[in-house]
């Protein structure tokens, strides 16, 4: 049996009936606890519960008060000590307030304890021998008296409100009686010490409510974008691709010139990329580099007439926040890549753009480069294909020509996406001759890239592209 | 992309298809159906093909790949008595004029088109209009020979759409486009202007005409006069206007002196090169057979080459390669069969995605929610979070909440501490994200940074606590003690390793917790993850 159900039956075998209250105060337990202890007690059987509503009288505010200095009315009463005097008079020596004098007058006149005179110019004030009646009653009240249905008068005056109380007249039973006699007290808690001194052996344990076992915990959990984006790099290394990562902020020439884009394309312009704010220029390591590129836009390298204009490596140097991750294809080829090579990147880009539940003006772009000696058009679409497939269960795609400045031919992927149709997922090519020239890459080279927002929103089931990155813990703590 | 407006009815007609399969049809040439509202289709054009700024144009290219025409375009060109003279005086200014005289046939919508291909052409190819500016004008009202030449800033003309004489320098003030488009005359003392045999000025280019010559729906000869700084581009936007007007039945004629060159570019491509970047074998037959559907002139040249004849509207030919696309738009990319990835090469994760796995699922398994966040704040931001890192900031934001890069990642958790105060605590939060700092060393003078930022906001919360994550991620470290507003005093301190500070770790000072109403202490610690990013 445990601990408080046995101290509630001895408290109750000394006095036989207790309210629920008195319990409490017996046995020094919660009176919200002695509540379910009882209850429990009454389906063995060890006890009976008698309910009994009453309604109890409490003082307001309003009431205390008037208990302590008498009504409004009463004090005007009592200031006229039976003559007739000027209400102006009669208001001042009582001692009242503003707000007192109104209701004095009011009551004064209504319970007949005294009558308004018009006389000239004055109003007076006449007593009548009438003592007041609410004082009588919260007097009375106070004192414990039973006042019955003039309990009304006090309510509707709000003076006192009506509480309904339940009490609870718990007695035990024969079988309780014999219960209480018990010594054993069941134990809540298997500890080292009962097991260290061996006691345990004279202990019993307590069972628990099933029902109510399980505690709602917070637990350790991955971001489910993060989780969704690492998913795709497990895929694009099981078919081959080597990791690789970029930084934010760029120079444009990396970003732009030696993608072999113009310096005076309508993409370099101030609502196209973000440039950084700073009086200091970026650096080009390589010069010889540095040369090709300029060479590849006035004149043209490889059998490319070039753009034909002339070149500025100040802009070049120019540090924005990267559009697109093409940069670091860049550069790795630069590196001089041995072919056959296979690279990948996942990575925040920035661009200017409008901010609703569709656009926002960072997001995660999948980028890639397979450089071969072989490959051609028709290893790109393969590839593309691929990835849909396998990367975004796309199970048709199709192929629209399209344009970017650093490839051609220049292909869209679309994938049929279930509930949704066709749905553009990204855009790839070869990268143009004069590019890879520069780069002194001697081999064609196909490079994709992925905007993977409206992917995961997909997959997430997410409607506004702002939830990817949100602040929601709810949405986070979501199984 | 660049976008134009139809007819619906006419499209439909010309094209002999209904709306439904418009979309698919444009794909094909590189064209979007943005949207269909009533009569108007709107088309998003790619900016490398400014002769699909127009109903003819995007025809003449569709009929071609669709077979009903082949071949390079004619262009009749017939000789007019007229002249235009060129004054040296604007070869430092704006040295590049070409013009020709059409005879049209304008109604409501043709004048549309007519204005709707002047814009859309100067606003990409052009640059603004610096590099190509488009003036059209009713030549009936122009007296022969023309002359480009300059005027000074207080010469006076009635400008189009204007009652009144202005000033030249005036219209750039007081004018719409004189405003839009001052900064191209910036600096000069004088003025590029056409007059007309009389000598009063006709146009001010590239800022607006006359409103003498002012075209209407009743005009029948136009005068189509094109300046800027780049022979090329004018000549090619030239071309692409009369090659609609010709497409259009209108008849073109040419001004001595006008400068335009009918002349097609013409590029030799070996065929195998093509065959090797589409990764099809095709025969010379076959590569002729495409270009001519690309609407290219083409010859034969021996067995393994061929002379492709490029149109003077088309500005988009470098190097063969352009060529190549050409033949792969006419084959029909899903023509192609794809080819399965052949390429073998062993993938590998990096060194930092292998790293940031660990430090993730050590979090986790202390319990804490992964979050991940906005790369891109404002000073605002960081300094509610007392943060002191001087913050990379961007010239053009498009909002001033984003107009930097964070430099830490405290400020955004806590951020998102505040917007949770109604949910149950404990709230214990991580996040691993890129950070960015100045770094004047580096070619980029900024670094990206891999950051892990912890916070344990809960009643029980304390720093003994959330160090004990320190051990499992560096091998040596040592702390010392560390003073700042973000923490409460003597209950801060920094992660030591190697001699190099990598992080910070503290009690949120209460004054950290109430700049973003956060009732429940927090204990917080961020280290640098990953800073050797190459």
């Amino acid at each position: 049996m445990k601990e408080n159900d046995l101290l509630v039956l001895k408290a109750l075998s000394s006095n036989k009936v207790l309210e629920s209250k008195e319990l409490a105060k017996a046995t020094g337990l919660q009176h919200a606890s002695v509540g379910s202890v009882i209850e429990s007690l009454r389906g063995e059987g060890f006890v009976l519960i008698e309910k009994q509503k009453q309604v109890k009288l409490i003082l307001a505010k309003e009431g205390l008060a008037y208990l302590e200095k008498g009504t409004p009315e009463k004090r005007l009463h009592d200031a006229l000590q039976g003559k007739s005097m000027s209400l102006q008079s009669a208001l001042d020596k009582a001692g009242l307030n503003a707000f007192e004098k109104g209701i004095a007058l009011q009551w004064i006149v209504r319970s007949k304890m005294a009558v308004i005179e018009k006389s000239g110019v004055e109003n007076k004030l006449v007593p009548n021998k009438v003592e007041s009646e609410y004082d009588e009653l919260l007097s009375r009240l106070k004192n414990g008296e039973d006042i019955g249905s003039k309990s009304k008068l006090l309510v509707s005056r709000k003076l006192v409100s009506e509480q309904e109380d339940s009490e609870l007249f718990v007695s035990i039973t024969p079988e309780g009686v014999k219960a209480s006699k018990q010594d054993f007290i069941l134990v809540s808690q298997l500890t080292p010490e009962l097991l260290r001194t061996g006691k345990w052996r004279e202990k019993e344990f307590a069972s628990y409510d099933v029902n109510t076992l399980v505690k709602e915990v917070d637990f350790g959990r991955k971001h489910p974008y993060k989780r969704f984006i690492r998913g795709i790099k497990d895929k694009l290394v099981g078919l081959g691709f080597k990791e690789v990562h970029g930084h934010f902020v760029e120079l444009e020439f990396w970003n732009m010139d030696a993608l072999f884009m113009a310096q005076d394309h309508p993409a370099r312009e101030i609502h196209d990329v973000f440039m950084i704010d700073d009086v200091s220029k970026g650096e080009v390591l390589d010069q010889d580099l540095l040369k090709r590129v300029k060479k590849a836009h006035e004149e043209g390298l490889d059998e490319s007439v070039g753009w034909g204009y002339k070149w500025d490596p100040e802009i070049a140097l120019r540090l924005v926040l990267r559009s697109q991750t093409t940069a670091l294809s860049a550069r790795e080829l630069s590196k001089g890549l041995k072919p056959p090579a296979k690279l990948f990147s996942i990575g925040r880009v920035f661009r200017p753009d409008e901010i609703d539940w569709k656009h926002f003006i960072e997001f995660n772009q999948c980028e890639g480069i397979v450089v071969d000696e072989n490959v051609s058009l028709r290893d790109l679409l393969g590839y593309l294909k691929e990835f849909a497939s396998e990367v975004f269960g796309a199970k048709q795609v199709r192929f629209v020509p399209t344009y970017f400045p650093f490839t051609e031919p220049s292909v869209e992927i679309h994938a049929k996406i279930e509930g949704k149709g066709w749905v553009e997922v990204g855009g790839a090519g070869l990268f143009r001759p004069e590019m890879l020239a520069a780069l002194n890459v001697k081999t064609p080279v196909l490079a994709w890239g992925l905007g993977l927002d409206r992917l995961a929103m997909n997959a997430l089931g997410i409607t506004d592209i702002r939830d990817l990155f949100t602040h929601k813990l709810e949405l986070l703590r979501k199984p | 992309m660049v976008g134009i407006i139809v007819s619906l009815k006419k499209l439909e007609k010309k094209l002999g298809l209904p709306a439904g399969e418009l979309s698919d049809e444009l794909f094909k040439i590189k064209c979007t159906v943005d949207s269909i509202e009533g009569d108007e289709v709107k088309i998003d054009v790619t900016s490398d093909r400014p002769d699909l700024l127009s109903l003819e144009g995007i025809l003449r290219y569709l009929n071609g790949i669709n077979g009903k025409s082949k071949g390079i375009p004619e262009l009749k060109i017939s000789l007019s008595k007229e002249k235009l003279i060129i004054d040296s005086s604007l070869k430092k200014i704006r040295p590049i004029v070409v013009a020709a005289l059409v005879d049209c046939e304008l109604n409501d919508e043709e004048f549309e088109s007519l204005i709707q291909i002047q814009e859309k052409l100067t606003l990409t190819h052009g640059r603004r209009r610096k590099k190509v500016a488009v003036g059209v004008h009713d030549a009936s009202k122009i007296k022969f020979p023309i002359t480009y030449t300059t005027g000074k800033p207080s010469e006076k003309f009635v400008p189009l759409k204007e009652e009144k004489e202005m000033s030249l320098e005036r219209v750039l003030l007081d004018t719409e486009k004189g405003r839009e488009y001052a900064f191209i005359l910036e600096g000069l003392k004088e003025y590029p202007v056409i007059r007309d045999a009389d000598g009063k000025i006709i146009s001010f280019p590239p800022i607006l005409n006359s409103a003498v010559t002012t075209v209407t729906a009743k005009t029948r000869k136009l005068l189509v006069e094109l300046t800027g700084t780049d022979f090329d581009a004018c000549n090619s936007a030239l071309a692409i206007m009369l090659q609609d007007f010709s497409d259009k039945g209108w008849k073109i004629h040419s001004i001595q002196g006008g400068g335009f060159k009918n002349e097609p570019k013409k590029m030799v491509v070996a065929v195998e090169k093509v065959s090797k970047t589409l990764g099809v074998s095709l025969t010379q037959k076959q590569l002729i057979s495409l270009l001519e559907k690309a609407r290219l002139g083409i010859v034969a040249k021996g067995t393994t080459e061929v002379i492709v004849s490029i149109p003077v509207y088309r500005t988009d030919f470098l190097h063969w390669i352009d060529v190549a696309e050409e033949a792969a738009i006419a084959f029909g990319l899903n023509e192609l069969r794809p080819v399965t990835p052949r390429v073998f090469t062993v993938g590998s994760l990096s060194e930092e995605t292998l790293l940031e796995d660990k430090v993730q699922d050590l979090l986790v398994g202390f319990g804490f929610t992964e979050v991940s966040t906005h790369v891109l704040t404002s000073p605002e931001k960081n300094a509610l979070a007392f943060s002191e890192k001087q913050l990379i900031k961007i010239k053009n934001p498009v909002s001033s909440d984003f107009n930097a890069l964070r430099g830490t990642l405290l400020p955004s958790l806590m951020q998102v501490l505040s917007r949770n105060t109604h949910l149950s605590y404990p709230q214990k939060l991580f996040e691993i994200g890129e950070v960015v700092t100045h770094e004047a060393k580096r070619e980029q003078r900024a670094l990206t940074k891999t950051n892990l930022c912890v916070i344990d906001c809960s009643a029980s919360s304390n720093l003994s606590n959330l160090a004990s994550i320190l051990p499992c991620l560096f091998k040596d470290f040592v702390l010392r003690p560390f003073k700042s507003k973000q923490f409460i005093e003597g209950r801060a301190a920094e992660v030591i390793v190697k001699g190099e500070v990598v992080g910070v770790m503290g009690e949120a000072s209460p004054e950290l917790l109430s700049n973003y109403g956060v009732q429940m202490p927090a204990s917080i610690l961020e280290v640098i993850v990953f800073k050797d990013r190459k």
